[in-house]
């Protein structure tokens, strides 16, 4: 082949150009990182990564709900063991008011068990960031519309209604939320329900069993109708309905106790997922980093030979390329 | 035989050389000419004198300069050279693309809108919350600002390649008036001794492949020299008479605005001329196909349209059966989160009946609160739906098809090269060789003028016999 000033010149151009533009792009993946640096560099692997990314996404914020979703079931919990505690106080008071010599007290005893009603359900609306525990799906004040006689915007309220032979003390504890699930996404499509509902703790229409400790205080505030006379003992009537009321207190108990555990295997589940999830994010990063990121090692060997190559084409076009038969005429 | 025909011989060896020599250092002066192709001064031997013991040559004469010019690789070059072009503008197209669309990285749009679903996913923990519902509206705002920013770039970029469009027609048409010209200055030199056609031919070729970068030109031999120039077919040059190539741009609401090139002759007849690759084909590719909106073909625009009309059909359907925090009694208000009038990427926007966070539908009943089936069921559409994944798809196809016109593009560039590497290996000069012309021709030179000298000597002599 002949060769010509100009196709020496251009090969040469050429050669420098191709070289440059590799270590140029080399440069770019070591200082980036990143071993795709345009749509074009291969399409098929930046699908993958976007995949990856939606997907690392997604999960992060589903463990991240999960994680307040725990936090807020702990919160339950604690609610829940503290009922429990309040429960067996009542229980206890319930028997020592059957015990001899109690007849002096039995008003005493009642006031206390109305205390400890009014405690149950100061603990029934419990919030955990300003969001009710056990209303449902009405979380919030805004949401809980009081009807007289209720007066507050708390789901649950201690109310005073007209005196009756049945409830000589009027008192009733109203539930004004509702017994829906509150859910959150567990992956991207089903879900997990994270509150216990009023039902579940307090029984029918989340009040059957604040009517139990209400009966135990008219019983042991009230006889006939009236307040108990000191020293008034139980007849034998009230004595079957302290022992009907002890039956009811006792269902109330393991209802909250089966409750808690209920709420306690949610923890365990959620916690489970979330140690899945974690360990799920942190493969698809590492998918996504062997599509993504660059090979430090690879790429460095790939610049250095191409400044090796680059230093090399410069000194032959140096020596090479200057030089004619004109050179040697004189 | 006279005592003048050495006398004869020398002067036409002494001519011949000159202009060897002249040839050679023409050459050598446009050894980085672009287009130049090397002479050579082609010698001959005059006719011979018949004498008495048979014939005797009567010296040397320059018969004619000789281009090395090859009309094969010429024409494989102008092919080749429009292809590259094509496929260079593609690839700039869908960098742009690339680049507008911020992909990839994690600014993108696809991190926008995954963004935007995952705020739902955010706030279905705390739907109550006001200010979580303010973050899903400010992700929304900042997709939609993505939307409208890419939407109005993209526009950009299609304004630019008309305007490109309309400065390559200019361009084309004057190199066609040029090679027009040239092309009767080639004719009307190509027959004429000592003509210079040869230098003509040699711009004109330069003049063709600038055009044929262009419009993707063929070109067939005509008569002493000229050519005949064609677009897909149509003759638009013809010896020295062409047409006008001008922009024709016709609006219809089922294509929406296109552009086309058309061929004016001298009369103002008119004629739809569809070049078959080069920058003008490219351009009017990406114009009326991959930004136009309206396209039916693969088209970046649409596709963009069809994903904001998914998002906002979809999030709307859902956000009608919902409640907002206030909303306590059913029927739903049937609250829009998007303007149901903004489907495309220009006109996506948020819709006024959520502008107070407190009204975003997230609840599926009313009067609660902490209800977030609405929140959560748009969060699964990432899922659910293949919007998503079809935003994906359509990354992954705007890198394949700039792949492939990278991949073109250096194929071309391999071919061109090595097609002009070869036809550099026949039309350009190589010095070496023309130093060694120079010696040749200087020596010639030398000798024929000692030829003169010595005939001279002999005149001389025979002049002085008598004295």
């Amino acid at each position: 082949m002949r060769i010509t000033q100009n196709s020496i010149f251009t090969n040469f151009q050429t050669s420098l150009q191709n070289i440059q533009e590799r270590r140029y792009n080399e440069q770019l993946k070591l200082s980036t990182g990143k071993d795709i640096l345009s749509l074009a560099d291969d399409p098929k692997r930046v699908r993958e990564i976007k995949d990856f990314t939606n997907k690392i996404n997604k999960n992060e914020i589903i463990l991240s709900n999960l994680s307040n979703s725990y936090n807020e079931l702990a919160a339950v919990n604690e609610n829940v063991d503290s009922m429990i505690t309040i429960v067996g106080n009542i229980k206890q008071l319930l028997v020592d008011s059957t015990q001899i010599g109690a007849s002096k007290s039995l008003a005493t005893l009642g006031t206390n068990v109305k205390g400890l009603l009014e405690d149950l359900v100061k603990l029934a609306n419990s919030n955990y960031k300003d969001k009710y525990l056990f209303s449902g799906t009405q979380t919030i004040p805004g949401s809980i519309v009081p009807t007289a006689p209720e007066t507050d915007n708390n789901p649950f309220e201690i109310v005073t209604d007209a005196p009756t032979p049945g409830n000589p003390s009027g008192l009733r504890v109203s539930f004004k939320g509702n017994m829906n699930d509150r859910t959150v996404h567990k992956d991207s499509t089903t879900t997990e329900v994270i509150n216990l509902k009023a039902d579940e703790l307090f029984g029918t229409n989340g009040e059957e069993f604040f009517q139990s400790v209400v009966d135990i205080y008219n019983l042991m505030s009230f006889q006939n109708g009236i307040p108990r006379p000191d020293n008034q003992g139980y007849t034998k009537a009230e004595s079957d309905q302290i022992n009907a009321a002890h039956k009811s207190i006792m269902n109330f108990y393991d209802k909250l106790t089966f409750a808690n555990s209920q709420n306690g295997s949610r923890l365990n589940r959620i916690s489970t997922i979330q140690d899945q999830l974690t360990e799920e994010i942190t493969r698809l990063k590492d998918f996504r980093s062997s599509e993504e990121d660059t090979d430090v090692a690879r790429t460095s060997l790939e610049l250095k030979r191409d400044e090796t190559a680059l230093n090399y084409t410069l000194q032959i076009g140096s020596t090479l390329m200057s030089r004619t038969l004109f050179d040697f005429l004189t | 035989m006279s005592s003048f025909s050495s006398l004869e011989i020398g002067k036409r060896g002494l001519q011949a050389q000159r202009l060897g020599l002249d040839v050679t250092s023409n050459n050598i002066a446009n050894v980085n000419t672009p287009g130049y192709a090397r002479r050579q001064a082609v010698l001959v031997e005059t006719t011979p004198q018949r004498i008495m013991a048979g014939y005797l040559g009567t010296g040397v004469l320059v018969d004619n300069i000789r281009s090395y010019r090859e009309e094969f690789f010429d024409r494989e070059i102008r092919k080749n050279m429009y292809q590259q072009t094509g496929y260079e503008v593609d690839e700039t197209v869908f960098q742009r693309i690339e680049s507008i669309l911020s992909e990839p990285s994690e600014l993108g749009l696809n991190e926008s809108v995954t963004k935007f679903f995952n705020a739902f996913e955010e706030v279905s923990l705390n739907p109550e919350d006001v200010a979580n519902r303010q973050y899903l509206l400010d992700t929304a705002q900042t997709m939609v600002d993505q939307f409208h920013n890419i939407s109005s770039r993209l526009s950009s970029l299609r304004d630019e390649l008309r305007s490109k469009f309309v400065q390559d027609i200019d361009s084309a048409n004057q190199l066609i008036s040029e090679i027009a010209d040239l092309n009767q200055k080639v004719y009307s030199t190509y027959s004429l001794p000592g003509g210079d056609a040869q230098t003509y031919i040699d711009q004109r070729e330069l003049k063709l492949e600038e055009l044929s970068k262009i419009a993707g030109i063929t070109v067939t031999q005509s008569d002493y020299g000229s050519v005949n120039v064609f677009i897909n077919g149509k003759n638009i040059i013809n010896q020295d008479t062409y047409y006008k190539l001008e922009l024709n741009e016709q609006i219809s609401p089922m294509t929406g605005t296109t552009i086309q090139v058309e061929a004016i002759d001298t009369n103002g007849n008119s004629q739809f001329v569809f070049p078959p690759g080069g920058e003008l084909a490219s351009i009017a590719k990406h114009f009326n196909t991959t930004l136009n909106e309206l396209s039916s073909g693969f088209s970046v625009m649409r596709n963009l349209n069809d994903y904001a009309d998914s998002i906002v059909s979809n999030v709307n359907l859902e956000m009608n059966n919902g409640y907002g925090l206030d909303d306590t009694t059913p029927p739903p208000p049937g609250r829009d989160f998007f303007d149901p009038a903004g489907m495309t990427a220009a006109s996506i926007n948020i819709s006024s009946d959520v502008a107070n966070p407190r009204d975003i539908p997230l609840s599926s009943a009313p009067g609660e609160p902490g209800n977030s089936r609405i929140a959560l069921n748009i969060a699964s559409m990432t899922v659910t739906q293949n919007f998503i994944d079809d935003y994906v798809q359509l990354i992954g196809k705007i890198g394949q098809m700039g792949k492939d016109a990278s991949n073109g593009k250096n194929t071309t560039k391999l071919v061109s090269d090595q097609l002009s590497n070869q036809r550099e290996s026949v039309i350009g000069v190589n010095l070496d060789e023309e130093a060694v012309n120079l010696i040749k021709f200087q020596k010639a030179f030398e000798a024929s003028s000692r030829v003169v000298n010595l005939a001279n000597e002999i005149l001389g002599t025979i002049i002085n016999l008598g004295k």
